[in-house]
C-alpha cells in the first residue's frame, strides 16, 4: 500500500472499490463496513418457514352426485393461490407426497376406507430448457406436454389391505392459455377416468370453488385468521382430486340403507427422516401434515393456535385434546359478533355445535332437533365405539335437491352442508348462521342473514363430474393486500358472495369486493 | 505462509485511524438501525428472493396488512419473520430492527401465548449470534405449541450453536416428526452432516429441494448440495449444483460462493475470484472477503488481498465498537492475518459464548497461531468430536500434532483432510501436500 495524506480514507476507498461502484452510496458503503451480525460462515441459517402449497389441504367435499344419484363424489383441492399463467413450471402435485381421502363409516374416528394418489412426474425433455409445453396441446398425453404427471389410485381399508383403482392415469394438466390449449375442455373430459365397479376418477387443475371473503373474519378477530399477506383474492386455480365412487362402496357393511353415514375428511402425508441412531423407533415413515375436514375450522371454533396440532392428528384423537373440544362448546366467535353486532351470543355449552363439527346430528345426539347425519344413524355400527371426531359427515339417503340453496340445511335444504358439502354450498355464511345457534333454534339470525345476492344459476358449476369449474386463465391484478381489485376475469358476470350484515359492514368500511367468478365448463 | 506481518505496524497505525472512519459510520449506521427504521419502510432493496415470504405474499403485501389490522398479532409476526428471513440472507442491522420493532408490536397486541412470535424472537436472537436469547424464545414457544415445526427449528438451532448436539438432534427429529418439509429435512442433513456421514446429508438434502416451494429454500438446497459435493471432493458435481441453483436465483451470494468454490477446486480461479465479487457485492460477509483474500494471496495478488483484508479489519473494528461477540471468520482472519494473542482472547470469549464446534476450531486455530500446542489440541479434538468431515478442521488438528511432534496423528488428519476434499483451501491445501511430503520424506 503506497503512502498518502490520509490513509484512513484511503482504506475505505479501497474497500469501497472492493464492494463496487453500486456500493458508492453512503449508506452501502456504511452498511457494508457495519458488522453482519448474521450469515457467519460457521452458523447455518436454514430456511425456517416454508410454505408447503402442495401439501395444503385448501377444501374437501362431498355430497351425492346429482345425476348420478347412486353414487357419491369426494372433491379435495390443494395448492392456494394458482395464479394463472404461472410459468413456466405450473402447478403440480407433490410426487413426494400422498394425498389421501379419507371414509369413517363407524364412527370411531379411524379410516375405513384411505383413497390415495400417489402421482408421477414425466418430463420428455429433461436436458432443455423449463419449457411446460413446446407445442399445441390436445391431449393429456400429448407429445407437446413436456411435463405430465401420472397417478395411481389406491383404496385400503381399515386393515390396510390395499387394491389398485387406477394405474399411470393422466392429470389434467395446468391450463397455459388458449394458444397452447385451444380446447382445454376436451383435455379435462380426456382426464376423466373410469374406474372398475361403477367409479371415476380425476386429477387435474381447476377454478379454486371456494367462494367467501374471510375478511369477514378480520373484522371480528382483527385480522389473525385470514390469509395473510396476500396481494390478491380472487380468479385462482387449485389442483384438484375427485372421485365418484358409488354409495355401497363407502358405505358400512356396503349397504347405505341401513348405514347411510360417512364420515369425510382429506389429508396429505410427506415422508419423515431418522435424525438420530437411536433406537427409539423408526422415523422415516409417512406423516400426516395436513388434514381438513369441514370448512372454516379454525375461524369457527378450534383455535389457530391448535392448527398444527389438528394437522397432525387423525379425527379419533381428537377428543384427546381437550382445549379443542372445550373451545367447541364455548367458541369465541359468538361473542365477536356479541360485541360487533349486539346479537346476542347463545347460552354455553354448544353442544349444538358439538353435533356439527364432532358427532352429527341426530335427535339422540344433543339439542339439534333431527336425524341428519349421525353415525349413531348407521344400524351396523358398534355405538360403542363411536367417538366425537371432527369429519365432513354425509348422510347418503339424503336425495339430491334439484334446486340446492346456498345456505343448506339452514334452509331446510337437506342435501347440502353441514350435511356433506357441495360445491355451491355458502359456508361462510352457515357458519356465521350455525355459530349463532340457528341449527339449534332452527331460526336465521335476521341480523346476519341480509343481503346476499348470490344466485344459484350464476355460480356455473358443470352438471356432470366432476363438476368442477374450468380453471381461469387470465392473470389475477396484481394489487396490495386488502385493496382487493378483484378483477374481471374471463368471466362474463361477478357476483357478490355472501355480503352478509358483516359484508355490508365490510364495504361500509371500503372495498368489498367478491372473491370468486366463475366460468363455465 | 504469507502473511503480512513484517508490515503490520505502519499498516496497524493507518488501521486504526481508518476505523475510526468506519466506526463513525457504523455507528451512524447503527443508530440509523435502532431507531429510524419503521417496519412498515423498506428502505432495503427488495431482492427476488425475500420478496416471497412465508405464505406467497410480498412483504408489500405484509406491510399492507398490518396497516390495515395493526391489532392483529399474526400479521406483526409474519411481517416480523418475513424481515428475519431476509436478513437472513441479507444480514443488516436495519432489517433486525424493523423484524424486532415488528415482533414487539405482534408481542405487545398478544403478549401470552403467541408462538408465532415467539418463534420468530428466536430466530432474530439467532441471528444476531445471541444463543442463549434464541434458546429461551425457542423454549417458550415449543411450549406455548407443542406441534410447531418452525418452533421445534429456531429450538435445533440454538442447541446446536450451543454445543449441546443431542438435544438439537431430538429438536429436529420432532421438528421432521412433524412436518417433513423442505425446512426440517434441511436441518436433518446438517444434523448428519455435522455427523460426518455425507450421504445421508445429500440424501436428505436432496429431499429438502424437492419439497421446497419457494426460492429461498430452494437456493439453500443447491448451495448445500453444491457444498457436500464440495466436502466430498466432487467439484464437477458441486459445480453443476451451483449452476443449476444460480440459473434460478441468479443473485443469491451463498451459491455465489458455492460456484467459487467449485471453480477453485476445478482450477478456474479467474472464474472464482469474480464470483466471490459478485457474492460481496450483493453481501459483503466475512467469510467471502477472507475466501476471496485467500485466494488471491494464494495466486501471490497480495495487494488485491490486502484490499479484501483491510474491510475485513474495518468489519473487525466495528464489531469492537458495538461490542458484538467476534465469530469464526474473524478468529481465524486475525490468527492468520493479524495478532494471534487477541485471536485467542477472541477465541476464549466466542467459545464461552457459544461452544460450537467450529467456533473451538477457530479457537483451537488462534492458540496454534500464539504457540499454545497443548490447549490447542484439546480445542481441535473438541471440533472433530462429532466425526465432521471437515478438511480444514483436520488440517488445523493436523499442524498442531505436528508443533506437538506426534507425526504419525499429523499424518493421519492430513491424509483425512486431503482425502475428503484435495482442494479445501487455495492456501492450506498445497501446505498440507507440502508438510504430508516433510513427514513420509523424514521416514
Amino acid at each position: 500500500m503506497s503512502r498518502t495524506k490520509r490513509p484512513a480514507r484511503r482504506v475505505v476507498d479501497q474497500a469501497l472499490v472492493v464492494l463496487g461502484s453500486s456500493a458508492l452510496a453512503a449508506g452501502l458503503a456504511g452498511l457494508a463496513l457495519a458488522p453482519t451480525p448474521s450469515a457467519a460462515s460457521s452458523h447455518r441459517e436454514a430456511p425456517l418457514i416454508a410454505g408447503d402449497p402442495r401439501a395444503d389441504n385448501t377444501d374437501v367435499y362431498a355430497f351425492t352426485s346429482p345425476d348420478r344419484s347412486d353414487t357419491v363424489t369426494l372433491v379435495a383441492n390443494w395448492i392456494p393461490f394458482e395464479e394463472p399463467n404461472g410459468g413456466p413450471n405450473f402447478y403440480a402435485f407433490a410426487d413426494d407426497a400422498r394425498y389421501h381421502i379419507k371414509i369413517d363409516n363407524t364412527g370411531d374416528g379411524r379410516p375405513d376406507l384411505t383413497y390415495t394418489w400417489k402421482f408421477r412426474n414425466q418430463v420428455r425433455d429433461a436436458g432443455g430448457q423449463f419449457l411446460y409445453n413446446t407445442g399445441q396441446v390436445t391431449s393429456p398425453t400429448d407429445p407437446d406436454l413436456n411435463f405430465r404427471q401420472t397417478y395411481d389410485l389406491t383404496v385400503s381399508d381399515g386393515r390396510h389391505r390395499t387394491r389398485t383403482l387406477l394405474r399411470n392415469a393422466p392429470v389434467a394438466p395446468s391450463r397455459t392459455g388458449s394458444a397452447s390449449m385451444p380446447n382445454y375442455g376436451a383435455l379435462r373430459t380426456q382426464a376423466v377416468r373410469p374406474v372398475n365397479g361403477g367409479a371415476k376418477a380425476f386429477a387435474g387443475q381447476a377454478d379454486d370453488p371456494f367462494f367467501a371473503d374471510l375478511r369477514v373474519f378480520d373484522l371480528l378477530y382483527g385480522g389473525n385468521l385470514s390469509e395473510r399477506g396476500q396481494d390478491t383474492l380472487a380468479g385462482y386455480n387449485v389442483n384438484t382430486v375427485a372421485l365418484q365412487i358409488p354409495k355401497k362402496a363407502l358405505a358400512l357393511r356396503g349397504n347405505s340403507s341401513r348405514n347411510p353415514v360417512v364420515g369425510v375428511w382429506s389429508t396429505t402425508e410427506r415422508r419423515g427422516a431418522q435424525v438420530s441412531d437411536s433406537r427409539s423407533g423408526h422415523h422415516d415413515g409417512w406423516r400426516q401434515v395436513s388434514r381438513l375436514g369441514n370448512p372454516l375450522v379454525n375461524e369457527v371454533v378450534v383455535p389457530l393456535k391448535y392448527k398444527d396440532a389438528f394437522n397432525s392428528l387423525s379425527p379419533d384423537q381428537d377428543r384427546t385434546v381437550k382445549p379443542v373440544v372445550d373451545k367447541v362448546l364455548d367458541p369465541v366467535l359468538p361473542k365477536l359478533i356479541q360485541k360487533v353486532y349486539g346479537v346476542p351470543a347463545p347460552a354455553t355449552p354448544r353442544n349444538d355445535l358439538a353435533e356439527i363439527f364432532l358427532t352429527g346430528i341426530c335427535k339422540a345426539c344433543g339439542p339439534v332437533k333431527a336425524d341428519l347425519n349421525a353415525h349413531r344413524l348407521n344400524k351396523d355400527a358398534d355405538q360403542r365405539r363411536i367417538v366425537p371426531a371432527e369429519e365432513l359427515r354425509l348422510n347418503m339417503a339424503v336425495a339430491p335437491t334439484a334446486k340446492p340453496n346456498r345456505l343448506g340445511v339452514l334452509a331446510g335444504d337437506l342435501g347440502g352442508f353441514p350435511n356433506g358439502r357441495r360445491l355451491s354450498d355458502d359456508v361462510i355464511d352457515i357458519s356465521l348462521q350455525g355459530v349463532e345457534g340457528a341449527a339449534q333454534s332452527g331460526k336465521l339470525v335476521p341480523a346476519l342473514a341480509d343481503g346476499d345476492k348470490v344466485n344459484a344459476n350464476d355460480t356455473a358449476f358443470g352438471t356432470s363430474f366432476p363438476y368442477l369449474a374450468l380453471p381461469n386463465t387470465k392473470s389475477v391484478n396484481k394489487s396490495a393486500a386488502g385493496s382487493p381489485g378483484a378483477q374481471q376475469s374471463s368471466l362474463k358476470t361477478s357476483q357478490a358472495s355472501t355480503v352478509t350484515a358483516a359484508g355490508a359492514l365490510l364495504l361500509g368500511a371500503g372495498g368489498y369486493r367478491m372473491r370468486r367468478k366463475r366460468t363455465t365448463a | 505462509m504469507a502473511s503480512d506481518r513484517s508490515r503490520r505496524t505502519p499498516l496497524r497505525r493507518r488501521h486504526l485511524r481508518s476505523a475510526a472512519v468506519c466506526i463513525a459510520l457504523g455507528a451512524a449506521l447503527f443508530t440509523a438501525g435502532a431507531l429510524g427504521f419503521s417496519p412498515l419502510g423498506s428502505a432495503t432493496p427488495e431482492t427476488a428472493t425475500s420478496a416471497h415470504t412465508l405464505h406467497g405474499g410480498s412483504l408489500a403485501a405484509l406491510q399492507q396488512r398490518v396497516r390495515q389490522l395493526p391489532t392483529d398479532p399474526d400479521a406483526w409476526s409474519a411481517l416480523g419473520m418475513a424481515y428475519v428471513q431476509q436478513a437472513r440472507q441479507n444480514p443488516d442491522p436495519p432489517t433486525y430492527a424493523r423484524a424486532e420493532s415488528a415482533l414487539r408490536r405482534s408481542l405487545k397486541v398478544q403478549p401470552a401465548e403467541n408462538d408465532h412470535a415467539e418463534t420468530a424472537m428466536a430466530a432474530l436472537a439467532a441471528g444476531r449470534h445471541d444463543f442463549q436469547r434464541a434458546l429461551s424464545w425457542a423454549l417458550q414457544a415449543t411450549t406455548t405449541n407443542p406441534y410447531s415445526a418452525p418452533a421445534y427449528g429456531v429450538l435445533a438451532d440454538a442447541y446446536t450453536q450451543l454445543g449441546r448436539y443431542q438435544q438439537a438432534f431430538d429438536a429436529v427429529q420432532r421438528m421432521v416428526d412433524l412436518r417433513p418439509d423442505s425446512t426440517s429435512l434441511a436441518r436433518a442433513s446438517y444434523m448428519w452432516e455435522l455427523r460426518g456421514d455425507e450421504r445421508q446429508a445429500r440424501t436428505l438434502m436432496s429431499r429438502s429441494l424437492k419439497a421446497a416451494a419457494s426460492p429461498a429454500e430452494r437456493s439453500f438446497a443447491y448451495t448445500h448440495l453444491s457444498l457436500l459435493a464440495a466436502d466430498t471432493g466432487d467439484a464437477q458435481a458441486a459445480l453443476n449444483q451451483a449452476q443449476t441453483g444460480l440459473k434460478e436465483t441468479s443473485h443469491d451470494s451463498g451459491l455465489l460462493e458455492a460456484r467459487a468454490r467449485a471453480h477453485t477446486a476445478l482450477g478456474d480461479t479467474t472464474q472464482a475470484a469474480r464470483d466471490y465479487s459478485k457474492a460481496i457485492a450483493i453481501a459483503p460477509l466475512p467469510h467471502y472477503l477472507l475466501a476471496l483474500g485467500e485466494l488471491q494471496q494464494s495466486l501471490g495478488r497480495t495487494d488485491q488481498a490486502r484490499n479484501q483484508y483491510a474491510v475485513l479489519r474495518a468489519q473487525d473494528a466495528v464489531r469492537k465498537e458495538t461490542g458484538a461477540r467476534p465469530d469464526t471468520d474473524a478468529i481465524l482472519f486475525e490468527a492468520e492475518h493479524g495478532d494471534p494473542r487477541t485471536a485467542v482472547a477472541m477465541g476464549r470469549q466466542a467459545v464461552a459464548a457459544r461452544p460450537f464446534i467450529a467456533v473451538h476450531d477457530a479457537y483451537a486455530w488462534a492458540l496454534h497461531r500464539a504457540g499454545r500446542n497443548e490447549q490447542a489440541l484439546a480445542e481441535a479434538d473438541r471440533a472433530l468430536a462429532l466425526g465432521t468431515h471437515s478438511a480444514l478442521f483436520l488440517f488445523h488438528r493436523a499442524m498442531i500434532h505436528q508443533s506437538l511432534g506426534h507425526r504419525s496423528a499429523a499424518r493421519d488428519d492430513l491424509r483425512h483432510a486431503l482425502s475428503i476434499d484435495p482442494y479445501f483451501h487455495p492456501v492450506h491445501a498445497p501446505e498440507a501436500r507440502a508438510t504430508l511430503s516433510t513427514i513420509d520424506g523424514a521416514r
